[in-house]
This record gives structure tokens, sequence and C-alpha cells, in this order.
């Protein structure tokens, strides 16, 4: 009889996250260009201080890195689509739909102009968004092998739906608090109406995002071989 | 696999998605006050405009009463007693000029003639920067207030010499500055008018209760120096439209003041649905005013549904505005009905003097001492008159009923129930059955064995 040692339990199980996270790293290598990503978070956590600064300097700064942002995203997130993932034509065509509308819906607001902050912050983590959900959903029909368009399609809308879950959650139930604990002016009739769509939404976002994430990783540990030695078997 | 293994790494994607919940988090809040969006460089270039017709136009110094009430206002003196808040003893029973008080009219005594002179005069014009937004000063506010005290003094202190023609003179002062204060189209102007016009009839209303007028010609001068055409339903409306668009320009101005201090950078998202929200509720409260429905101002609720009913965003400015610009309101209406209550007081005086007793109800005093009933400002009932047995007791004095028998001519007030007279600003203790919500604005008549005897004079 073997006598378990906790802590030698532990050891093990470290160890083979360790194995696994090199295996990765090996086997991932080159797939994204990493320089690329990197500077793509550094762009995005400079863009986003304009929002909250009104040095000028400062915010000179988050212009350009705004800009510069934009373009890094279109490169990162089109290399992974165009060259890694293989979008097919309709998807790139739904991609570019959808990217047309949501920028076009922000930058129709009308008076938007009167924000720039506001505007190009935004629209670049808008699109951020949409090539994030765009990319995340191909790569859950590839290790899920979806093979159909409709399939895929319908991935790359169950990311974008399960990305913004708990944003819709979050408004939600930020509306129901001013409504219900007398600050009831700081949201208008029209905007309590949206709190009950959000939240049934948002609740199917992370539903979904659980099951999803759940199927996926299991297929990519098996693609990957790591199911036994997860569970740190001899 | 290498799609497995790129998947199977963070790399980053926990920090974009926070940043990517920002985004979204900003484009649905855009989203939701879509409509409501506005540009503030727009809108204050037609605030401007609308702001600068408020103004009255400039007059020459020698048509213009300002200069005479600054005049008067340089050669007051303060009163040199020791207590704070001498004002508050003018107008009680036991009041008698005590040396200080005497020497502050004497001091003053070429203030008053200004001040007198000045509500002569037919124009006035304040001078008031009006560019500065509701940040601006309006310095002659409390000056004129305290001038209406100091001519209230006066009226009392002449009145008990004996001298009711003086003390109508200087009541009748009052009000015309009370008028002045409304050439600028402010609701604050408007409030301190209120408060100089309650400061006359108070006085009036001591006046008759503790040095009763004995003469016909006395108790005509007092009615004279009333002022009766108070039309506060086209006041109110006037200052509030100029409220409205003194504040849409406050609102205009500091937001783009904001956007100027930051380099053209930022601008408040919510400000289209503040403007819009602030500009229907206060679109409310005018029409309110004219056509006579007022916001109760004891019942929050009914503000706040008019605020919901007609906000589209956030409504923080109308939900700190609006009420205080509703509760206004009802002052002006209480002065209104107050003064009027005081013309009847003094038309029963009248035919106490010719009939040698009180008329049964105000129906016998239509004809020879009115052209008919009025009624109130609140809810266009008839005054009212009824003969109080028990007097009046005042606040802090202990239980001494004074007057008993004396006469309460009122109105009904906001709440619309008769509260037999009472309300619970005049300092009296309310009687026990009429609970805390009683606000019929009143004047008490004093009963009819405290007139004096004497025969009627013409």
């Amino acid at each position: 009889m073997i006598s378990a040692n906790p802590l030698s339990l532990l050891s093990t199980w470290f160890a083979g996250r360790r194995r696994n996270a090199v295996r990765r790293k090996e086997a991932a290598h080159g797939f994204d260009v990493g320089w690329l990503r990197w500077a793509v978070s550094v762009l995005a956590l400079a863009s986003i201080t304009n929002l909250f600064s009104i040095i000028p300097g400062v915010m000179r700064i988050a212009t350009i890195a705004n800009g510069a942002l934009g373009m890094l995203l279109l490169c990162y997130f089109g290399h992974l689509l165009l060259r890694r993932l293989q979008c097919s034509l309709l998807e790139f065509c739904v991609l570019i739909a959808m990217l047309g509308n949501m920028l076009g819906w922000l930058v129709t607001i009308p008076g938007i102009s009167g924000n720039p902050p506001a505007l190009v912050s935004a629209s670049a983590l808008l699109s951020a968004w949409v090539l994030y959900g765009a990319v995340m959903g191909l790569t859950h029909a590839r290790l899920l092998a979806a093979d159909r368009q409709l399939a895929r399609l319908a991935l790359m809308a169950f990311v974008w739906l399960s990305t913004a879950a708990p944003v819709l959650i979050f408004v939600s139930a930020t509306i129901w608090f001013f409504k219900n604990t007398g600050k009831g002016l700081l949201v208008s009739p029209d905007i309590e109406r949206w709190a009950l769509p959000f939240f049934v939404v948002g609740l199917c976002g992370l539903v979904l995002r659980l099951v999803m994430t759940i199927v996926t990783v299991r297929s990519a540990r098996r693609i990957l071989g790591e199911t036994a030695a997860s569970k740190g078997s001899p | 696999m290498a799609v497995a293994a790129w998947y199977m790494r963070d790399l980053h994607r926990a920090l974009w998605t926070v940043l990517m919940w920002g985004g979204l988090l900003l484009f649905i809040n855009l989203s939701l006050l879509r409509d409501t969006f506005d540009n503030p460089s727009a809108r204050l270039a037609e605030s401007k405009t609308a702001v600068a017709d408020l103004a009255p136009e400039s007059i020459p110094d020698a048509r213009n009463a300002a200069v005479l009430y600054r005049q008067a206002q340089a050669a007051k003196v303060a009163f040199s007693g020791s207590r704070s808040g001498w004002y508050t003893e003018i107008g009680s029973p036991e009041f008698v000029p005590s040396k200080e008080f005497q020497a502050f009219l004497k001091d003053n005594g070429n203030a008053a003639a200004d001040l007198m002179a000045a509500s002569k005069m037919k124009e006035c014009v304040w001078g008031l920067t009006y560019s500065g937004g509701m940040g601006m000063a309006i310095p002659h506010l409390s000056d004129m207030r305290r001038s209406a005290r100091l001519l209230a003094l006066r009226a009392r202190v002449c009145a008990q010499d004996g001298d009711h023609q003086a003390a109508a003179k200087a009541l009748a002062a009052i009000y015309r500055m009370a008028q002045h204060m409304e050439t600028d189209p402010l609701l604050m102007c408007g409030l301190v008018s209120v408060a100089m016009s309650q400061i006359a009839t108070s006085m009036l209303e001591s006046i008759v209760l503790w040095e009763t007028p004995s003469t016909v010609a006395d108790l005509q001068a007092y009615r004279e120096a009333l002022w009766l055409d108070q039309r506060p339903r086209e006041r109110l409306a006037r200052l509030l439209e100029g409220e409205k668009i003194l504040g849409v320009y406050s609102l205009d101005l500091y937001v783009q003041r904001g956007i100027t201090t930051s380099g053209g950078d930022v601008n408040i998202p919510w400000y289209g649905a503040e403007r819009k929200s602030f500009l229907a509720a206060m679109d409310a409260l005018v029409e309110g005013a004219r056509s006579g429905r007022l916001y109760k101002q004891q019942d929050d609720q009914d503000i706040h549904e008019l605020i919901r009913s007609v906000q589209c965003g956030p409504a923080i400015m109308s939900g700190l505005m609006v009420p205080a610009n509703a509760s206004a309101a009802a002052s002006f209406l209480k002065s209104h009905d107050r003064t009027v209550a005081a013309d009847v007081g003094l038309a029963i005086l009248q035919f106490r003097l010719k009939h040698g007793h009180d008329p049964k109800g105000l129906d016998g005093l239509v004809t020879k001492f009115l052209q008919a009933v009025p009624r109130d400002g609140f809810n266009s009932q008839p005054l009212q008159m009824r003969s109080d047995s028990s007097g009046f007791v005042e606040r802090g004095e202990g239980k001494t009923a004074r007057l008993k028998g004396l006469i309460r001519v009122y109105g009904f007030g906001q709440n619309g129930l008769d509260d037999e007279g009472h309300n619970t600003w005049s300092g009296e203790v309310v009687p026990n059955h009429l609970g805390s919500g009683t606000d019929d604005p009143a004047f008490r008549v004093p009963p009819i064995q405290r007139a004096s005897k004497r025969k009627l004079k013409p």
C-alpha cells in the first residue's frame, strides 16, 4: 500500500503543470507574433489613459498610442485570422460587417465628435473585441473540429456574446440598483427598461462561456496529450 | 497542435478581457445616452444669446432708482444695539423703541429718505452681469431686505406715535421696493421681493393688532399702500423662465469651461441628457405656474414624478434645482393671498367704524368696501373670515392667549384645507387638532372691543 503524501502530490501536480507549460510554449512557438502581442498590450494600456487624464502631454501620448494600437490590432489579429486560422471569405465578410456596424453605430452618435477621448478609446477597444471574438471563435472551431460554416460563424458569435456577458450583467445590476435604491434620477425610465434584457442576454452569455470553456479546454488537452499527464499518474 | 497550445496559454488575454470590458461598458453607456448626446459649444452660443436677452436695458442714472438705493445703502448706519436680529422684536406687542432704536432711526434718516424717494421712481435697473451665469453676484439682495426692515421699523414707530399716514407711506415704499427687485427675471430676486412684501404685510398686521388705526382715512391710506395687483402666476412664470435660461446657460458654460481647461478633450457624455431633462422639467414648472398647477412642496414625490416623467438620462441637475424652484413657487401665492387678506382685514375695520359691529361674512363688505370677495391664488376659492374665540398663543411665550375673539381672514393655502386661518410660519402655536400641515395665509384683525371708540372721521 502506498501512502499518499499531500506535499508530494502537490509537488507532482506543480511539476506536471510546469512540464505542460513548457511543452505548450514549444508547441505554440511562432503561432502568433510575440513582440506584436506585447506591443498591443502596452499600447492598449497607454491609450486608455486619455479617459482619465486632462494633462495635455499625457493626452497627446494617449492619442498617438490609440492610432498605433488600431494599426497593431489589425496586424496582430489579421495575422492570426488569415495566416494561422485560415479565415474563410464568409467569416471575413461577417467580421467586417460586425466591425463596420459597431464602429458605425459609435461614430454616428450625435455629438460624439465633441468627446474625442471617448470616441477614440471606444473605437479601439470595440475593434479589439470584434477581432478577438473572431479569432477566439475560429480557434474554438478548430479545436472542436467544427467544419461547417454556420457552426464556425456561431462560435464567433458565442465568443462575442460571452466576452460581453459580464459587462451586460454589470450594467443591468447598476440600473437595477439605481432604480430600486432611491437614486432614480441617475437613470431614466427608458434606460431602466434595458435592465432585464441585458440581464437575460448576459446570463446566457455566461452560461455559454462556461460550457464553451469546459468543452474547448478538454478538447485542447486531448490534442496536446495532457490528459493523463495532468492527473499525475506515474 | 499549435492552435491547442496557443489556446491553452493565457498570453495577456486576461488583461485584454478587462480592457475590452471597459470599452464595452463605455460603448453601452454611450449607446444608452445616444439620443441625448449634445455639443456644448454650439449650445453655449445659443444660451449666451438667450441670457443676454434677459438683461434689462440700461437707463440713464437720473431715471434709475438703483442709484438712489445704492446711495441709501452707503448712507446707512448699522444698528448699535447689543442684540443681533433686532428686527425680530419690532413686530411684537411689547415693542417700545428704546434709545438704541431711536438712535438707529435718527442715524438712518437720510438713508430712509433716499429709500422713500427711490421707491417712487418708475424704473430700476441693477446692472447685473449675466455672463457669469448662476455664479453672478447679486449684492443688492440683502441690502434691500435690510432696507425693508428699516422702513418697517419706521412704520411701527410712526404708528405708535399716532402718525398712521407716515406709517402707511413707509409700508407703501417697501411694497414698491419689492417690485423694483423683480426688474431682473431671476427667481432669487423674486424670492427677496416676496420676503420684502411679507415684511411689510407682517408689520401692517402688527400695527393693526396693537396700534389699531381708528380713522377711515388712516385705514384707507393703509389699503392704498398695499401691493394688491401682485399677479403672482405671471410673475412666477416670468421668473421661472429666467431661472431656466440662466440655469441652462450655467450648465453650458461650466461644461464648456471644463472642455477649454482640459485642452479641448474632455466632455461629459451625459451633458445632453442633463440639459434636456432640466429644460423639460423647468418648462413643466413654467407651464404649471401659468395654468395653476403647483407642484406640492410638502410632497417630494410630486416633484420626483415630474422629473422622472421628463428625464432622458441622468438628471442630477434637475434633482438639485427643480425641487427648490418648485417650492419657491408657493411663496409667491402665499404672499399674494396674505396681502389680499390684509386688504379685506382693513375693509372689515372700515365696516366696523361705520356700523359699530363686524360684518357677518365677507359678503357684507361687498360693494361699499370691496368690489367682490377676493379669491385665493392657490385654489381660486373665496377668502374666509372667522372669529377666533380662543385668540392666539405666541410660540415660546407660555400659554397666555391674546386677543380672544380676533378675526382671521385667510385662504385655504396650498393644501386646500380649511385650517381655520392657522399656519406654521406666523409664530403662533397651532391648535393640536389641526396637525402639522397647516398652511393658511392669514391676516389677523383685533376683536371689536380693542377698536377705538372714537367716532368716524372723514
